[in-house]
């Protein structure tokens, strides 16, 4: 069942209704941004406003102080974001952290497409965060915090 | 090809959003739809995917590509960080570069595919300059 948001505010509202209905833990940062604990990283969903439309943003940190951002890794890490069919990896210059991310546009939010989204979502990063931090010499996010 | 009626149903919900936009389109064999924009296109495939089925918007960027090295991937994955919606994609089979993205296609909205639509050919605009300056490829207008 399809519900037709009009501004971020309503997304936010909805998504955290969604959360709470469908008994997912998360932590609410602040009025639009939600985190979700994963068993090595974290999801963040953030609500945003994309031209005339509202749209959701997912992302996790795949590999954090990614050292050797050499051809070979680099080379790998397009690869395999051109595998996945959905979602991607990204490349935060300015922090050296890779991310997966994925967004939807939310205007019409359908309830089954923003979990699938946010299974996709940890199941991506939990497969690839070993591999593309090895690769990288980064750190997973969860071996930052031992 | 065996392909699912789930498939099959969300290629005839593209094509009756696209008639009512009166966009004018192809069917490929594979059952691909392709919009035209001066020389170039923007494609939509379906594809199951698990218990659901993909929409894959697609838009060539960089073709026939001479160049991929440190700075390319770099770019691309730069760019990906600053694209909101879809990601720079290469495959090396087709030695090409495109503009992708992929949406649920079960329930698909006629908003959510123009909106997806329209965003894959104006971000191939945008970027078909300064990749195919670095890979040494083509655009698909050349």
């Amino acid at each position: 069942m399809k519900y037709k948001i009009e501004n971020i505010e309503q997304l936010s509202k909805y998504v955290e209704s969604l959360l709470i209905k469908r008994s997912w833990p998360y932590k609410k940062i602040d009025e639009l941004n939600y985190r979700l604990n994963l068993e090595t990283t974290y999801i963040l969903v953030s609500c945003k406003n994309w031209g005339r439309n509202v749209l959701l943003s997912i992302s996790s940190p795949i590999s954090v102080h990614s050292k050797n951002l050499n051809l070979n890794a680099l080379e790998r890490i397009i690869e395999l974001s051109s595998t996945i069919e959905m979602g991607k990896f990204s490349l935060d210059p300015e922090n050296n952290i890779i991310f997966y991310e994925y967004s939807l546009l939310a205007d019409n939010l359908d309830p089954d497409e923003f979990f699938v989204s946010l299974t996709t979502a940890g199941t991506i990063s939990d497969k690839y965060d070993e591999v593309i931090s090895q690769l990288t010499g980064g750190k997973r996010y969860i071996d930052l915090k031992r | 090809m065996y392909e699912s009626e789930q498939v099959l149903a969300a290629r005839r919900r593209i094509k009756a959003f696209l008639d009512v936009k009166e966009w004018p389109y192809d069917i490929e064999d594979n059952g691909e739809f392709r919009l035209y924009q001066g020389s170039t296109f923007v494609s939509a495939e379906v594809k199951q995917w698990g218990q659901f089925t993909l929409v894959i918007i697609r838009a060539p960027i960089s073709l026939g590509i001479k160049t991929m090295n440190e700075k390319v991937y770099r770019y691309m994955l730069e760019k990906n960080y600053s694209l909101i919606v879809g990601k720079l994609a290469y495959s090396r089979t087709q030695n090409a570069i495109y503009y992708e993205n992929a949406i649920l296609g079960d329930d698909l909205d006629p908003e959510e595919l123009y909106g997806a639509l329209e965003s894959a050919a104006l971000t191939a605009d945008n970027y078909d300059d300064p990749i195919s300056a670095l890979t040494g490829g083509r655009r698909a207008i050349d």
